[in-house]
């Protein structure tokens, strides 16, 4: 059974724009998943739409076979609860610290670590960030506030993650190093959905890639790479 | 989590809060006063302006002198003061109104009765006056005649004070609801985007109304209290230069120690739980 399930998925903002139109995609368990497309292709509504921030406007999108229109309030944030989300615009609270962010984050997902300190120190020790823990958020600049939301969605080791240009205000590096650790979570079992136009994650093929253009999934996209 | 959250919720919001706090503290001591104002001026219309003067007029059947009848009324405990007047005073007072050599002089004890002007202490006094005197005229067989004209007065607006309290609460309830339902609508339009993150990242919404309730209704409670000291301090000293004042809420009256708890469990409790937990958007 597919985890993620779209039939014939569009979504209108009000009054004329169309950003997606009639999408049917499946997207398996473990499945590592490439989104691409131009700016303003749908890239990021579709994640909206799986993450149920936004609803269609037509069609249904499914869990694990249970029609999102089924799910009451609390199912939806319970579901959100097993994924971590990486936004576009990081959606970090900029008023409070790196170490507080994270520490947010953590609280909601009811994961249980024993030393809950320690485990976030060592998450931020991972991508050189220990020594920014008690820093505000707004104080940080693009590529760190970028890196703190990777942290708090890889934070609760969830069993998905859906990731927004992740990689947006990251050196060659930073991204090559990221890359590497979203394989590795993909080889353990995590479910990966990214979306991003960078040509250097798209090139290193680390999965399924789909291509969105005007709202529209085009067809045997293969051929472009 | 909840400490972090209400830091970012109380220190993202704190204009608004601190408005909040501001406008609640000056309404509650305003409505407190005008409570104490309330209950002040129908207690001085009850004491000093219903005070009845009745109007007695004494037809005697045989001789009976003034000081018989001040024996007589001495005995009503529920008098506040009174006086005699025999006819002829009755008569010079209303002299000019008659025509002329209308009486004689020899008539006049006849013809004019004896005015007996009483003050009760209350008017709730006016029931017992009219029974002891029909008793007195009963067993003296002398007649006795209550003026149907009691002459209650009242304070000028007293009629519509009652009509003006339940208007002013309403208004003043209804001012403090608009302000209220405005700063926390405002509140939620500046912080919408952390209730969106919070949501996003699998928060109930009933935690961040939790955390509100707590942040408008802990300080609400500390500063009705303070207000209610302020009041309280004030008002004992306005008592203790004019004795004639009264605190509000009486402590021995249950229906005022109802109203009072009622009133400001509604603004302290029920309207912010009530605004706070159907103002949210869910996502």
């Amino acid at each position: 059974m597919s985890l993620f399930k779209l039939e014939q998925v569009s979504k209108i903002y009000p009054p004329y724009y169309r950003a997606l139109h009639k999408i049917n995609l499946e997207i398996k368990k473990g499945e590592f998943l490439l989104l691409t497309g131009p700016t303003g292709a749908g890239k990021t509504t579709l994640l909206k739409l799986i993450y149920a921030e936004e609803k269609p406007t037509e069609g249904e999108i499914f869990l694990e076979g249970v029609p999102y229109s089924n799910l009451s309030y609390k199912d939806i944030i319970s579901f959100r609860r097993k994924i971590g989300i990486v936004f576009q615009d990081h959606k970090l609270f900029m008023d409070l610290s790196v170490y507080e962010n994270l520490e947010v984050a953590l609280a909601l997902s009811k994961k249980k670590i024993k030393n809950k300190k320690f485990y976030i120190y060592d998450w931020l020790e991972k991508f050189g960030l220990s020594h920014k823990a008690k820093k505000l958020v707004k104080e940080l600049s693009g590529g760190e506030q970028q890196k703190i939301g990777l942290i708090r969605a890889l934070i609760k080791e969830p069993p998905i993650l859906i990731l927004d240009e992740p990689t947006g205000n990251l050196d060659p590096f930073s991204i090559g190093e990221i890359i590497e650790l979203l394989k590795g979570l993909h080889k353990k079992g995590t479910t990966i959905i990214l979306s991003t136009h960078d040509p250097t994650i798209i090139s290193k093929k680390p999965g399924r890639i789909i291509m969105l253009e005007r709202g529209e999934l085009v067809p045997n996209v293969d051929i472009y790479w | 989590m909840w400490i972090s959250i209400g830091k970012l919720e109380f220190k993202k919001g704190f204009v608004y809060y601190f408005l909040l706090y501001l406008f609640f503290f000056f309404w509650s001591i305003f409505t407190l006063f005008g409570l104490f104002v309330y209950k002040n001026l129908t207690l001085f219309n009850k004491n000093y302006f219903q005070k009845v003067g009745v109007s007695i007029l004494f037809y005697p059947k045989e001789n009976i002198s003034i000081e018989d009848l001040k024996k007589i009324f001495l005995k009503f405990n529920y008098l506040s003061n009174f006086e005699i007047y025999p006819p002829q005073k009755v008569y010079i007072e209303i002299e000019k109104d008659l025509p002329t050599d209308f009486i004689k002089d020899e008539e006049i004890n006849k013809i004019f009765p004896y005015l007996i002007k009483i003050k009760l202490k209350s008017i709730s006094e006016l029931s017992k006056l009219k029974k002891d005197v029909e008793l007195i005229q009963e067993l003296s067989k002398n007649k006795f005649e209550i003026l149907p004209e009691p002459g209650i007065k009242n304070l000028p607006f007293i009629k519509y004070l009652h009509y003006g309290l339940i208007i002013f609460l309403s208004l003043w309830n209804l001012i403090y609801l608009i302000f209220f339902i405005f700063l926390n609508q405002g509140l939620n339009n500046h912080l919408k985007n952390q209730i969106e993150i919070f949501q996003l990242l699998g928060g109930h919404i009933l935690k961040l109304k939790l955390i509100r309730a707590l942040i408008i209704i802990i300080p609400l409670l500390l500063l009705w209290m303070l207000s209610s000291l302020l009041y309280y301090f004030f008002t004992k000293n306005l008592i203790y230069f004019f004795h004639f004042l009264n605190f509000f809420p009486n402590l021995n009256n249950i229906l005022e120690i109802i109203f009072f708890v009622l009133y400001f469990s509604f603004l302290i409790l029920i309207y912010p739980l009530f605004i706070v937990f159907f103002s949210f958007k869910k996502i």
